[in-house]
């Protein structure tokens, strides 16, 4: 049993400190124009992606009633959650490269974010909404209490106050979109490492850099590229349990 | 009595159905998604839908498009994944809920909830540098890129997910069950065997699922370990998921042609596969 | 009559918390000893000393010697598995598996390596007919137990804890989660039982004390204060402290 365990940890950390002692030695191969490419895509996702979830956390947490309705809407929202990203890649090749070029420049960031931001909604949308859940309802009675209306009352206290919560899901966000890279190769990744002219272009990033590096046989790059990803998506990732353990 | 604002009141509409058509564009992005992909099979079912089962290879340049190797491939390499998984899974899960001190067992459990962090490009790297090495030299290969190689970075990828549902369940078995189990004279091993673990069943079983769903529709981590060859699979050779089909032939369909509509229908089928899951899993819970 | 365990200087602790102080007495076979006293005097953590139940508990620690059969049963050459295999225990809040009845009671059987089917029902419709189950369930011995009353359910976990043929049986307030109807079933099924174990049960109900045991124990603080049999205790009792709970003074 013990034995299984320590499999269990063994596997982590030789990941961990393969990929560091690897991207170590070849540090010098990390390139910038793939990270400026990763940030520019989280930057956009969230932008996009943030307040429709917002929104539809308000909607789910202060104003539909617990009912057949509204499990079916949690549902179709979950079921976001079970979408291979292959086919998020298909979709978004589908919808925002090809029959959106027009507004989205075809394979661009632009695609690339816009499909992304489909596929955090669900965890952006639930992580919102038990942090709005967990407002106390004596402050929204307050509030109403002097005169205010219920709109007021969620953008003037229930958001701000649930705001720890929403951002802690922001950041799990953000690790979640630095790391997919299937998506990405169908709508906005470029193998070459230039630095994207604008997001109606495309760009390379860390993600998808890895996946080509390691299959052209780049291997210096390759671990220098890995490196970055897992220390950028583990320092998110801790963050986000640090937040989460203060709530 | 407080006169109404006119502004105030429009602000208000404006916002609540600003707030209902967010919700509406949420709920409805998967039906979106499912419509979009058919759309694009549709030619290709057509035409070819019924070949589809029946031809046994698949190589769209000769007009082949037989999905069964890939399909039995995708299978195949997840079953192992999680037949892997599964066992160290739940055996660790029951070590640490049954037998850890807690502080270990709270350390080793965020340890797996990092693991679980950790993007599938870098299983799939890590997977393509070290666990295809082990399996060629292990089973003297030519090559180690494999079945094999493909369940075993899977494994790792899925077992924070098993650890994690399972250490769950087992915690939630009353502790009324164990004393009255350990009070009959049973030993604590055969206490776990014939009460915990009976229990924990169905929690337990849920992760499983839960983690073949994503074995299965996983696509980097598998892509660069598993050999890419469309055949009909078997462990110790290369073999080629739907996933890594999909993926790695995008490429080079020209849009519009009948091999990118092809793909579209094996990302459909993967869909409806991930889809009839998640119903598994909600008619158990 | 023969004593089955003897109990000299037993003295537990949890950690730093002094919870028995220096107890000494005798069970004697085929009687029922109750345990009385007001709550949290230490009775359910005596019981739990008697077949190594407080071994589950993170720091507790044993002093004295609980004997058995001959042995001290905190020996360290002796396995506490097999000492409960001996000395039964039946809760206060009725525990049956979430299985059938059937297996329910069959579970102690199976532990113990028993794989003739012809004798486990045997065994199983014979506790089922000590506890008076058998013509309620003997027709759905594969329902589940949890579909079972209160009361039946208790009965059921007596039956599953008589199963496995124990020398002794210790029940943990098994009435105190039970309607006055059932817990009249029980205390009748008790007395019938300790025609074939020995029985040892808690009570905080001082008039169910008086009812069905033979001998008495008044523990208060952790501390032994009086044992003796029961009529007596309960007619002319020796120490100020047992008289004040007996005529309701406190507790």
């Amino acid at each position: 049993m013990v034995i299984c365990t320590s499999l269990l940890c063994l596997s982590f950390f030789s990941i961990l400190f393969y990929i560091l002692a690897g991207g170590l030695k070849s540090i010098t191969y990390v390139h910038t124009e793939p990270i400026i490419g990763t940030l520019l895509l989280i930057a956009l996702t969230l932008l996009i992606s943030a307040p429709i979830s917002v929104l539809t956390a308000i909607y789910l947490a202060e104003y539909s009633k617990e009912g057949k309705f509204v499990t079916f809407l949690r549902t179709c929202i979950d079921t976001l959650n079970s979408v291979p990203s292959i086919v998020y890649g298909l979709f978004g090749l589908a919808f925002f490269v090809t029959f959106l070029r027009f507004m989205t420049g075809g394979f661009s960031i632009l695609s690339g974010a816009l499909t992304l931001a489909i596929m955090v909604l669900p965890i952006l949308i639930r992580v919102s909404e038990q942090a709005i859940l967990a407002v106390p309802k004596e402050y929204r009675e307050a509030s109403l209490a002097l005169g205010a209306t219920k709109l007021q009352t969620i953008f003037r206290v229930v958001l701000p106050c649930s705001f720890r919560g929403i951002l802690t899901g922001i950041i799990l966000a953000m690790g979640r979109i630095a790391g997919e890279s299937a998506p990405l190769i169908f709508t906005a990744a470029i193998l070459n490492n230039l630095m994207p002219k604008s997001i109606f272009n495309p760009s390379p990033f860390l993600s998808t850099n890895l996946f080509f590096e390691a299959t052209e046989g780049r291997i210096s790059d390759a671990y220098a590229t890995a490196l970055v990803l897992l220390m950028m998506v583990l320092i998110l990732d801790i963050i986000t349990k640090l937040l989460w353990r203060k709530k | 009595m407080r006169r109404l604002d006119i502004s105030q009141l429009n602000k208000e509409t404006a916002l609540k159905l600003l707030l209902n058509l967010m919700t509406i564009f949420s709920v409805f992005s998967i039906f979106f998604i499912i419509l979009f992909l058919i759309k694009e099979s549709l030619p290709f079912l057509k035409e070819k839908g019924l070949e589809m089962l029946f031809v046994d290879t698949w190589r769209p340049i000769a007009g082949k498009y037989g999905i069964i190797p890939l399909l039995l491939s995708s299978l195949l390499v997840s079953l192992l994944a999680i037949l892997i998984s599964g066992s160290i899974g739940i055996i660790s899960a029951t070590y640490l809920v049954e037998y850890a001190n807690k502080k270990i067992a709270a350390i080793i459990r965020a340890i797996t909830e990092l693991l679980a962090g950790i993007p599938s490009v870098v299983y799939g790297f890590f997977g393509l540098m070290v666990i295809v090495k082990l399996v060629q030299i292990t089973f003297d290969l030519a090559s180690g890129e494999t079945i094999l190689a493909g369940a075993i970075t899977l494994a790792i990828m899925t077992l924070p997910i098993i650890v994690s549902v399972a250490c769950d369940a087992i915690s939630s078995v009353p502790k009324e069950y164990r004393e009255a189990s350990l009070a009959l004279g049973a030993t604590k091993l055969q206490t776990i065997f014939r009460v915990v673990l009976p229990c924990s069943f169905r929690g337990i079983l849920t992760g499983i699922i839960l983690a073949f769903g994503r074995a299965i529709g996983e696509t980097m981590a598998v892509v660069m370990v598993v050999g890419n060859v469309a055949q009909i699979p078997s462990i110790l050779k290369p073999g080629e998921p739907i996933t890594s089909a999909i993926l790695l032939e995008m490429g080079e369909a020209a849009i519009g042609s009948m091999h990118y509509h092809a793909l579209f229908t094996l990302g459909l089928i993967l869909l409806l596969i991930s889809l009839a899951l998640c119903l598994l899993l909600n008619k158990i819970k | 009559m023969e004593e089955k365990i003897v109990v000299r200087n037993l003295n537990l602790w949890y950690g730093n918390m002094y919870i028995l102080k220096n107890i000494s007495l005798s069970i004697k076979e085929n009687a029922i000893t109750a345990i009385i006293g007001p709550s949290g005097c230490g009775k359910t953590s005596f019981i739990r000393t008697l077949n190594r139940m407080v071994d589950l508990i993170e720091n507790a620690r044993v002093s004295g010697e609980v004997i058995f059969e001959g042995k001290n049963i905190y020996d360290p050459d002796v396995d506490p598995v097999e000492i409960r295999r001996k000395i039964g225990m039946v809760f206060q809040k009725p525990n049956p598996f979430p299985m059938s009845i059937y297996d329910n009671v069959a579970f102690g059987l199976k532990i113990n390596g028993i794989k003739d089917k012809e004798r486990i029902n045997k065994i199983v419709e014979e506790s089922l007919r000590l506890t008076g189950l058998w013509y309620e369930v003997k027709d759905r011995l594969n329902e589940n137990a949890s579909k079972l009353s209160g009361g039946q359910q208790q009965r059921l976990c007596i039956a599953r804890a008589i199963a496995v043929n124990p020398e002794v049986l210790l029940l943990d307030e098994p009435c105190s989660a039970l309607d006055p109807i059932s817990t009249d079933k029980i205390e009748n099924l008790i007395k019938e039982l300790k025609r074939k174990y020995t029985i040892v049960i808690v009570t905080h109900n001082m008039q169910q004390a008086a009812r069905i045991s033979d001998y008495t124990a008044f523990f208060l603080n952790g501390q032994l204060i009086e044992f003796n049999e029961t009529k007596r205790m309960f007619e002319n009792p020796r120490d100020p402290r047992t008289e004040a709970y007996i005529t309701g003074r406190f507790g």
